[in-house]
């Protein structure tokens, strides 16, 4: 069954598949991939500082 | 042609040996043999657990999934980096704090540590032993066929010197060889899987073309939910990523790495490496059978075979070489992993805890060698003649296992009502729902058997915390440490790290002292210490 590619369709027509990539969201498995970055960016700092404050409480 | 191939695969194995011998140097006590002495540093962590996560699947399996299914097997990529980095930044940093404030060296020891419960160390090992085992045969079935292909040898070559090298730098330097050897494997399938990736998109034409080219085949190889539609619906594009991150925080080959981390704080170091270089990685191996799919054409007999007969239509020989290595790497950084985990299992969790107790430091190390080589000689041999299905088998215990260790160990360092109950009737109940609705092809709630396993585990879990008597105050003291940021306290480390072997040199020390003193008495020869009167 051609259930996904029936979906993405231009004026009856079947999409070039340079076209179908962007229009059928594909693309957003890479933007997942750069926020999995973005996110680990994120915690790396976060949890760097929680260590710097909790290191610093310490010699308090 | 074959010795250009030839020859930097033989280099490649002998890096491999070098490293086993640098590693052999390294070797001085029985922790560094098992754990690294808890001294493995932030990039090699990372390379340790990436690789030891990538096996021969990587070059099988994955451009096998994208040559049928496109663009839609990147839902399983997807799950590779946040569960990679994730199981370092979420799991890793308070597994490895816990694990040194109970002195635990490996996982089931600190499941008998951190529950008060010997009973789930010994349901754990030998879930661990009769499960990685098989992992084990596969990955020598593996090395193999791989090499048969390659270079035209037997299938039983193939399989001896992938297990001979393994088998050679794991004796010599145990675990510090396998996460140095992991490093260096790693470098090799990146490098190795990018020069494949790029060359044949570029023989292809570039994103476009082969976008286009892959819509002629079938619109449906473009999109997300793949040609049949088998990934529209929410729960049907969850499940791989999921699964995928249920494997890194549960698997145990993986998940033992957090415990060699040099300290907690490396955990959040490995986490960025692991995010970035997965997320650069996991795409390429699995994309390159959709380019294999434009290149070799429609109609393979076995798919799975399209990312190894890529390499020699795009790349030279040399190249072709490169790669040959980065597959045998994948290999036997998965299979290294896995010895080391049974060796350690066999070693520590079952003879030094149940059967020999209190045998010294030194003896541990030539018992840890001699079970090494036996294991890898069984397992060899299980691989000539493999049981029937035996892959299947395998796909098959890797989600039960992501289930079995992986709630346990996330509720064991986030949860502080966890208790023995709720981590057995976990393990036993998820693994027992799970290997039953996969071999009988139930999928209950128009959910996958793992998802529905999943769900077990986590009721089971909880369940079985909240009937039971919550944990001592000794335990929830130690679980606010475990999980505080900062140093731990001097004086908590200096009662509590004290490992096994230690205690037992302490018990002979103190029992020849006692014997030294009962000579003494029965010799009425204690005059001779007191001191002599001066007047």
């Amino acid at each position: 069954m051609d259930k996904a590619a029936s979906l993405f369709k231009e004026g009856g027509e079947k999409m070039e598949g340079s076209k179908l990539f962007w229009s059928s969201g594909t693309w957003i498995f890479f933007l997942v991939q750069a926020l999995v970055v973005a996110l680990a960016v994120y915690l790396y700092w976060y949890l760097g500082k929680k260590e710097k404050e909790a290191c610093e409480e310490k010699k308090e | 042609m074959k010795l250009n191939v030839i020859i930097p695969f033989v280099s490649y194995l002998l890096i491999m040996l070098g490293i086993g011998m640098y590693a052999m140097r390294r070797i001085k006590t029985y922790d560094d043999f098992i754990i690294g002495g808890r001294s493995i540093g932030a990039w090699v962590s990372s390379f340790a657990l990436i690789t030891s996560y990538a096996s021969g699947y990587t070059y099988t399996a994955a451009p096998g999934m994208s040559y049928t299914g496109g663009w839609s097997t990147m839902w399983w990529s997807t799950g590779d980096a946040p569960g990679n980095a994730l199981s370092f930044g979420l799991l890793g940093r308070r597994l490895r704090k816990f694990s040194e404030l109970l002195g635990a060296i490996t996982l089931p020891e600190y499941y008998e540590k951190r529950f008060k419960s010997p009973g789930l160390r010994l349901l754990t090992s030998i879930i661990i032993i009769t499960t990685v085992s098989l992992h084990l045969v596969a990955q020598w079935q593996a090395s193999g066929i791989l090499l048969s292909v390659t270079f035209g040898t037997d299938y039983l070559v193939g399989m001896l010197i992938g297990g001979a090298v393994v088998l050679a730098y794991t004796i010599m330097g145990g675990y510090l060889a396998t996460v140095y050897t992991d490093f260096m494997q790693g470098v090799v399938m990146f490098i190795g899987t990018h020069i494949l990736f790029w060359s044949a998109i570029s023989k292809v034409g570039g994103f476009n073309a082969l976008n286009d080219q892959l819509a002629l085949i079938n619109p449906g190889l473009v999109t997300p939910w793949g040609p049949d539609g088998s990934y529209f619906g929410l729960i049907a594009a969850a499940s791989p990523i999921i699964l995928i991150i249920m494997g890194s925080f549960g698997m145990p080959h993986v998940t033992v790495r957090h415990l060699s981390l040099k300290n907690p704080d490396t955990a959040r170091k490995a986490m960025l490496i692991t995010a970035i270089f997965v997320a650069l990685f996991s795409f390429a191996y699995y994309m390159v059978g959709a380019a294999g799919l434009i290149l070799l054409g429609p109609g393979l007999e076995n798919p799975e075979t399209s990312g190894v007969l890529l390499w020699f239509e795009v790349l030279p020989p040399v190249g072709a070489g490169i790669l040959v290595s980065a597959a045998v790497a994948a290999i036997m950084s998965t299979a290294d992993g896995f010895l080391m985990l049974i060796v350690s299992t066999i070693a520590h969790d079952i003879l030094n805890r149940f059967l020999l107790p209190n045998t010294p430091q030194e003896k541990r190390i030539r018992i840890a060698r001699v079970i090494t080589a036996i294991i890898v000689i069984l397992s060899l041999v299980a691989a000539i003649n493999p049981p029937a299905g035996v892959f299947t088998i395998v796909m098959t215990v890797f989600g039960g296992m992501a289930l079995a260790f992986g709630i346990p160990n996330i509720f064991s360092v986030y949860w502080k009502r966890s208790t023995k109950t709720g981590a057995i009737a976990c393990v036993i109940l998820s693994l027992t729902v799970y290997v039953w609705l996969t071999a009988a092809g139930i999928e209950l709630f128009g959910m996958s058997p793992f998802m529905n396993g999943l769900i077990v585990a986590i009721l089971a879990f909880i369940i079985g915390s909240l009937l039971t008597q919550k944990p001592g105050p000794e335990m929830e003291e130690l679980f606010d440490i475990g999980t505080s940021y900062g140093p731990l306290p001097e004086s908590f480390v200096k009662t509590s790290n004290v490992s096994e072997e230690l205690k037992a040199e302490a018990l002979r020390a103190e029992k020849l002292m006692t014997k030294n003193n009962v000579l003494k008495q029965s010799l009425n020869i204690n005059a001779l210490d007191e001191p002599i009167p001066t007047n």
